[in-house]
């Protein structure tokens, strides 16, 4: 059960980091654009690059100067010069660097910043995994030895249950995983089929 | 084996204190890796402080190693490293060009009466657009360059003797530029 809750928050958590980040818009800048498609792609710009003066506020989002002098730039870029998305990217990394995209590129510095996260989720999954394999072996407690017992058919069948094993000298009884296997069918308990499970 | 395993919480946590405190040691972050570095100076047109008629071009740099300092006088910086600027420009060969930076002309005239001018000549950039040419996120930055035009160190802030002794020196030296007896003791 705790197991089951356990998967769910790793899943939600997983689904609610790719959700889109929270952005904040603040500018009030007026320009001029020819039409709508041309505004559209000015706003998504603006939206993607990060204010080199603040670290983590997008030119859309910041009021410093500078972030005020690249969108005129963006503006000037895109409607006066013709540039496409692809373009302007070029233009303030060639100037600014990476720390102006939001989503650096792969390369020798950056693959640790890329990878990290994977290597986070392949540790929490071997940590799970583990920790699953491992619940297998609990003990039986009062009321499932007597119900073994019963099974079984005898009370002195010299059945060991401390460690969870039962074993009975004619036709064995494994106990493991929760599941009563019942080798052979010799099983003289009342109503007791060739095989069934505890619940626990 | 399993007393060993009790270490491990201490150890993860051992591990994020190491981390934190190399933190500390770290860079500014406001400090960004310059993406101009190596690169040749962008061409650009820009018109003298001094003379706002007459227009120069990258042109104006090359020829021998030049110090183009970035700076304005709304930037508090600026005045302190001024003294710093006014020195290299008294004892060393080295040429300082100025640009400045979304600055009125009035004010930036007033203040090279009154602070000594150690330009050679200064740029005029009254709406930033050359700023943006260079990646300027601030004011002051510092470029130099050798006498092909190349970007070969900036300088995020201000020029100071420490930044001279450890950073431009050696850089002068690489170049072959006269930093004089007085500079050269500094070291």
């Amino acid at each position: 059960m705790t197991l089951r809750l356990l998967l769910i928050c790793a899943v939600a958590v997983l689904l609610l980091s790719f959700g889109p980040p929270a952005r904040a818009a603040a500018q009030v800048d007026i320009y001029q654009f020819p039409d709508s498609q041309t505004e559209l792609r000015y706003r998504g710009l603006i939206d993607e690059f990060r204010c080199p003066k603040c670290l983590n506020t997008n030119l859309a989002g910041s009021d410093a100067p500078i972030a005020r002098d690249l969108r005129r730039t963006v503006h000037r870029l895109v409607v006066t010069e013709g540039f496409t998305d692809d373009q302007v990217r070029d233009f303030l990394q060639e100037r600014y660097g990476d720390f102006v995209l939001y989503s650096p590129p792969f390369k020798p510095g950056t693959w640790i910043l890329w990878l990290a996260p994977l290597g986070f989720v392949l540790c929490g999954a071997i940590i799970l995994l583990r920790t699953v394999r491992h619940q297998g072996a609990v003990p039986l407690n009062e009321s499932e030895q007597r119900r073994i017992a019963a099974i079984v058919g005898t009370a002195d069948t010299g059945a060991h249950t401390e460690d969870g094993d039962v074993n009975v000298e004619d036709g064995a009884v494994n106990v493991e995983d929760g599941a009563v296997t019942v080798e052979d069918g010799a099983v003289t308990g009342k109503d007791a089929g060739p095989q069934m499970e505890l619940d626990r | 084996m399993k007393r060993a395993r009790l270490f491990l919480p201490l150890v993860i946590f051992l591990t994020i204190i190491a981390f934190g405190y190399a933190g500390f040691e770290l860079n500014d972050p406001h400090q960004l890796p310059s993406a101009l570095l190596n690169k040749p100076f962008p061409e650009f047109s820009a018109p003298l402080l001094a003379e706002p008629a007459r227009v120069v071009d990258r042109q104006s740099l090359l020829g021998t190693p030049v110090l183009v300092n970035v700076w304005a006088t709304w930037c508090p910086t600026c005045k302190a490293e001024h003294d710093e600027l006014m020195r290299i420009r008294r004892e060393t060969d080295l040429r300082i060009v100025g640009i400045n930076y979304k600055d009125q002309r009035a004010k930036a005239l007033r203040w090279l009466a009154d602070y000594g001018n150690p330009y050679d000549f200064v740029l005029q950039d009254l709406d930033g657009g050359l700023g943006v040419e260079l990646g300027v996120y601030g004011a002051p930055e510092s470029f130099l360059l050798d006498a092909q035009g190349l970007i070969v160190y900036k300088r995020v802030g201000d020029i100071n003797p420490r930044v001279w002794r450890d950073e431009l020196l050696p850089q002068l030296e690489t170049l072959e530029v006269g930093v004089g007896s007085l500079s050269a003791d500094l070291r």
